[in-house]
């Protein structure tokens, strides 16, 4: 670990020395860890117990609804009001001006403001309603008019940058008009050194995150004090951005984010509706319930923004891999908001071992809902061209492509310079691949897989592999109060996003203490409850929480032991903690004995055993999760479906605290990876600028019949030693190798390169209609 | 637009008949509801102030065989329809179609005449961008993403046929039975739907007041064979790209009686006539299949985005003929 940081502190550069962690003892879980205990809240979950924020009903609680654009771009001309006065039920009426001064905040400050009176995108902001209903609410919607007086728009990235209006993507705000540039090495050179050059453009289409709570707030204002129930990943992130927007100290709001029904980056910060619930709240001195419905999840600032990616890869003969050369577009929206998450490079420049990279990023401002982190933000979008590309090179050079990915594995982090976390040996990803090859029968089937030209489904196989860092880290903290009954509450800032994170946490405090699982109370998510976690987003909940988890269990297995030492007559290292007890061997002497561990608590000075645990800094070193995943599939040429045949995805990301919901984990990403593959197009029509397809029937999510028949997910078990639970996140690697295994799999069936997404019948035909003429 | 509705309920079908004919646009019968609630939601399609749930009017949920004939109430379910082994053994073209239909949620919910009746799925028109079917004189997707439009018969609409239903009662040479104010009438289905070139603003010929009472199908007997088949995007809860209903006989070792109808390519079931030609009174064999698939698609004038429907219809023709081949009770190869 770095043994300092240098900050700067009102102006002045100070070097801040680390914090001391207490070194634990190595790690190895027998009696909870690693076994695939139920999930902790599935009951709750299933009988409707527990509620999310869109259940939230509090009494005398008002409904907030907007006005939003019906023009993609256009000044507002004026509004009548005049209607609402009828609308029985009406309340409040918030228009831009009452806002001004108020926006959204984007990671690098750009901003986006609450409601505008110049709307840049279909669907935009413009007033916000707030009646006794939700019926009465919509009805004072319907009841505005609003006149706007049309102004140029553009929803085309492309068009976007040929005319200049773009800015840098990535992580730092470029000059306007400039793209953000990665250079590492010299290209020219690395060109010239390559034996054949590759070159390419992918497409990738625009995704929605379609969680199945929408974005949702209930906000209550009592006592001075906030109080907001919102479905997000970050509760203390939600607390921030309203403490600042409301202008008010932290210590007057409360989030609470218990329960969320699916985030998958959309759900990182306060959003427009919880502004305005908490702001109405105070206003209007009742509860107030901000809900999205399901067409606004598609208008507001949220989803993946489409990709297209030029791309030049050069090799040698043997498939070394001499120089990556990409200019990615994206399409961020008109405010410069978010332009940081479209950027496809990184997965171009920390894959493979390569000295010569660049690539340039341009985010158009397109007339589109501004641009968010969706699973796996600009690496899902990467892999579809990197990972077709490899392929290409593989087949062109007659090296099987499993073995160029083997041929090409860096032995360090090619960004960085840094070593890989261990253990030494063998590289994660390798292993992913030799798992998944042999489960596959890769080889096997590379050599039988032939077809008939005389039918027209042709069958094939693909692969493709991600890395992804997966390290986590600080800042993380948890408690844990071990009551005198032999039951105990965990306190942890992380939102369990439906990952199941909460059990897997109550998992690791029990192997710490030994207690049951089953007596462990998880509060999660709750500001007033828990200590600061940054949000569950970028993989990284388990590997900040879990060791901040082990460390505070272990401050309760300390004083538990100091008793039992006494209590049992005997050295702390010779006792066992499980199943609620604490152990002592049996010996010639005497036999065996246990006592439960409430007893100890009772004995303790407090009454309660109290431990708190703070995650520790992490070694420098990189620290990346790994997949591959492998597909089998049969395509009829002459219809462009699709069938998958077969699908295995293998993922080494750290220990595995939980096969079942590490392989639920993996499910769900492939399935969400196979909607990204195979039909999720959120389209705006290029003549009016609108969404097409903002809703369920015309913006296909797979459904459960699009789950390959025989799919099998597997774990590469192997704890790294950069944290004291030895795992890794994952989160987003499951779905980053889907789409470019798939579009491998069609080659290999229809030897036609599908380049754009979807991979629908009709990419398929009109790629094979294409390669025909 | 007034929402939510205002629900009526009245004694007899001609009273809600009479009620709605008085009333013009601003009463209609509530079959499933899911196009109204759909259309109220977004505001996309004029909706009614008045339902008059059918259901509640007469039993309008039934599938019975009478006079020789398959019965189905207007207000029967898809998800009964497709449940109904009656109609699996002589009409099975219809129950492949009610399969077919959405998802279990939308096939419970759904009702028979409902579909039929339902509005075009265009993307334009289902989000309230002007065109010709709302009151518009343009046709956004002539020019526009026509990926999902019609390949013939287009213009000035392109709007497609999405009723699975319906097209399997095309080939069914099913009959409906009207119930207008003054009366009631017969008329076969595939007089239902109009021609876009005399009238682009509607899909249907029904005035307001005429009502859909009864669906009813004559048997198929054993000569015959058929089926229904439906290629769409997403595997499950989609609608159809291309469809075809699929329905002959072996008439003395020919292909006779043919009736095709595809569905996803135009704003109405369209015949392939060419094909049909082609293959109609030819003798059995597996050999006549593929010309007369080669020329299924023939006449086709696809938009920008969607040529990929031709090889699409050809294959989707000669798969219906060859799968249904496979079950003629005599077949000489
Ligand atoms: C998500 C989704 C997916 C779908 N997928 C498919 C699919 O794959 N294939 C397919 O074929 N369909 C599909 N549908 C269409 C669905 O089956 C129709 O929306 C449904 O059939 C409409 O039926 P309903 O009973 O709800 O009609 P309603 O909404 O009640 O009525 C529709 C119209 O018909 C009128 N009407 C109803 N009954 C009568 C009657 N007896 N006489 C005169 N007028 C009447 C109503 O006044 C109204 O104008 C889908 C629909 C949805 C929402
Ligand atoms: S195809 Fe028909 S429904 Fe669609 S926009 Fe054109 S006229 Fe309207």
């Amino acid at each position: 670990m770095a043994d300092h940081t240098e900050v700067t502190v009102e102006g002045r550069k100070v070097r801040i020395r680390s914090s001391e962690s207490e070194p634990l003892p190595p790690y190895a879980p027998s009696v909870s860890v690693g076994h695939p205990v139920p999930r902790v809240d599935a009951v709750d979950k299933v009988t409707g117990r527990a509620v999310f924020s869109t259940d939230v009903r509090l009494p005398n609680m008002a409904h907030v609804r907007f006005v939003r654009s019906t023009r993609v771009h256009a000044r507002v001309k004026s509004i009548d009001t005049a209607a609402l006065s009828s609308i029985a039920g009406f309340l409040a009426l918030v228009d831009p001006l009452e806002m001004v001064g108020k926006s959204l905040k984007d990671f690098l400050g750009r901003e986006l403001p609450i409601l505008t009176d110049e709307p840049r995108y279909f669907g935009e902001e413009l007033l916000a309603v707030c009646a006794e209903t939700e019926s009465a609410a919509r009805q004072a919607v319907r009841a505005i008019r609003v006149e706007y007086e049309d102004m140029p728009f553009t929803v085309d990235p492309e068009e976007c940058v040929k005319a200049g209006r773009f800015v840098g993507g990535g992580w730092s705000r470029g000059k306007p008009g400039r793209p953000a540039v990665y250079e590492r090495g010299d290209v020219a050179k690395g060109f010239a050194s390559s034996d054949q050059i590759f070159e390419r453009t992918y497409r990738t289409a625009w995704n929605v995150h379609a969680s199945l709570e929408p974005h949702a707030a209930v906000a209550s204002f009592e006592n001075d004090r906030w109080t907001v129930w919102e479905s997000t990943q970050g509760v203390f992130s939600v607390r921030d951005d309203l403490a600042a927007l409301l202008a008010v100290p932290s210590r007057r709001i409360r989030v609470i984010g218990t329960y969320m029904g699916g985030g998958f980056g959309g759900k990182s910060g306060a959003g427009k509706y919880t502004f305005l619930a908490a702001y109405l709240s105070k206003k209007l001195a009742r509860p107030v319930r901000a809900v999205q419905d399901r067409s606004e999840e598609f208008f507001s600032p949220y989803g993946r923004p489409p990709s297209i990616q030029k791309l030049k890869v050069g090799v040698r003969k043997d498939g070394r891999i001499m120089a990556i050369e990409q200019m990615g577009v994206h399409a961020t929206g008109a405010y410069e908001f978010g332009a940081e998450w479209g950027s496809a490079e990184n997965m171009l420049t920390e894959m493979y071992a390569c000295d010569h990279v660049r690539t340039q990023s341009y985010a158009a401002l397109t007339n589109t809902p501004p641009s968010c982190a969706m699973r796996a933000p600009g690496h899902a979008q990467g892999a579809f061209a990197l990972e077709q590309m490899i392929d290409e090179i593989a087949h062109a050079l007659s090296i099987d492509p499993v073995e160029i990915r083997l041929k090409n594995l860096p032995s360090r982090d090619p960004e960085s310079g840094k070593t890989f976390a261990g253990p030494a040996g063998v590289h994660g990803m390798a292993e992913c691949l030799k798992k998944g090859a042999e489960l596959f029968a890769w080889r096997k089937k590379t050599s039988e897989t032939k077809n008939d030209p005389a039918t027209p489904v042709k069958r094939g196989i693909g692969v493709a592999a991600a890395s992804w860092s997966a390290g986590g880290g600080p800042p993380a903290s948890a408690t844990l109060r071990l009551f005198s009954d032999g039951t105990a509450e965990l306190a942890v800032g992380a939102a369990d996003i439906g990952t199941g994170t909460r059990t897997v946490l109550a998992q690791i405090a029990a192997e710490e203490t030994g207690l049951r699982v089953d007596d462990i109370r998880v509060i999660n998510a709750d500001t007033d409850q828990t200590s600061y976690t940054l949000p569950s987003y970028g993989s990284l909940t388990l590997a900040s929480a879990g060791p901040a988890v082990r460390r505070a269990s272990h401050a309760c297995r300390r004083q538990i032991l100091a008793l039992a030492e006494d209590v049992l007559q005997a050295p702390a290292k010779s006792l066992t903690l499980a199943d609620g007890k604490v152990t002592r061997p049996g010996s010639k002497k005497k036999p065996a004995e246990s006592v439960a561990i409430a007893e100890f608590v009772s004995l303790s000075p407090s009454h309660e055993i109290f431990g708190r645990g703070d995650r520790e800094g992490n070694p420098d070193v990189a620290i990346k999760a790994y997949a591959a995943q492998f597909a089998a599939v049969s395509v009829n040429v002459e219809t462009g479906v699709v069938a998958i045949d077969e699908w295995i995805a293998v993922n080494e990301s750290g220990r595995v605290v939980n096969p079942r919901t590490f392989e639920s984990q993996q499910i769900g990403g492939v399935t969400m990876g196979l909607g990204m593959a195979l039909t999720e197009d959120r389209v705006f029509d290029g003549g009016t600028g609108r969404p097409l397809n903002p809703n369920f029937a015309d913006y296909k999510l797979p459904t459960i019949q699009v789950q390959p028949s025989n799919f099998i997910a597997v774990a590469v078990d192997r704890p790294t030693d950069a944290n004291v639970i030895g795992a890794k996140g994952l989160g987003e690697p499951p779905i980053i190798p889907t789409a470019p295994a798939l579009a491998n799999a069609i080659h290999s069936a229809t030897g036609v390169r599908i380049d754009t997404l979807p991979l629908s019948p009709k990419g398929i035909l009109d790629a094979l209609n294409r390669a025909k003429s | 637009m007034t929402y939510p509705f205002k629900i009526e309920r009245l004694a007899s079908l001609q009273a809600a008949a009479r009620r709605i004919a008085d009333l013009q646009g601003r009463a209609a019968i509530l079959g499933g509801g899911l196009e109204l609630l759909d259309f109220a939601r977004s505001g996309a399609d004029q909706t009614p102030e008045i339902l008059i749930p059918i259901r509640q009017i007469a039993p309008m949920s039934y599938i019975e065989t009478r006079s020789g004939e398959i019965r189905i109430g207007a207000g029967t379910s898809i998800a009964e329809i497709a449940d109904s082994t009656g109609i699996r053994r002589v009409a099975w073209p219809l129950t492949e179609s009610a399969n077919a239909v959405g998802s279990s949620q939308i096939r419970s919910q759904s009702t028979l005449a409902g579909n039929l009746l339902q509005r075009p799925r265009c993307w334009y028109f289902r989000n309230g961008i002007s065109c010709f079917k709302n009151g518009g004189n343009t046709c956004p997707a002539a020019t526009g993403d026509n990926r999902y439009h019609a390949i013939f018969g287009g213009g000035p609409t392109y709007s497609v046929f999405q009723s699975d239903p319906g097209l399997a009662l095309c080939a069914l040479q099913a009959t409906l039975v009207i119930v207008s104010p003054d009366g009631e009438r017969t008329m076969p289905v595939t007089d239902l739907y109009v021609d876009p070139k005399q009238d682009a603003s509607r899909e249907h010929v029904l005035k307001p007041g005429e009502i859909i009472r009864e669906i009813r199908i004559t048997p198929l007997t054993d000569r015959y064979v058929g089926t229904f088949m439906k290629i769409r995007e997403r595997s499950g809860f989609d609608f159809a790209t291309v469809s075809i209903a699929l329905i002959y006989n072996n008439f003395h070792g020919r292909f006779k009686d043919i009736r095709v109808y595809l569905g996803g390519v135009a704003p109405r079931p369209y015949v392939p006539e060419k094909a049909l030609n082609q293959i109609q009174y030819k003798k059995l064999g597996r050999g006549e299949i593929p010309p007369a698939a080669d020329l299924a698609a023939e006449g086709a004038a696809p938009l920008e985005h969607n040529a990929y429907k031709i090889p699409m219809v050809k294959r989707l023709f000669r798969e219906a003929f060859e799968v249904t081949y496979e079950k003629l009770s005599w077949r000489p190869d």
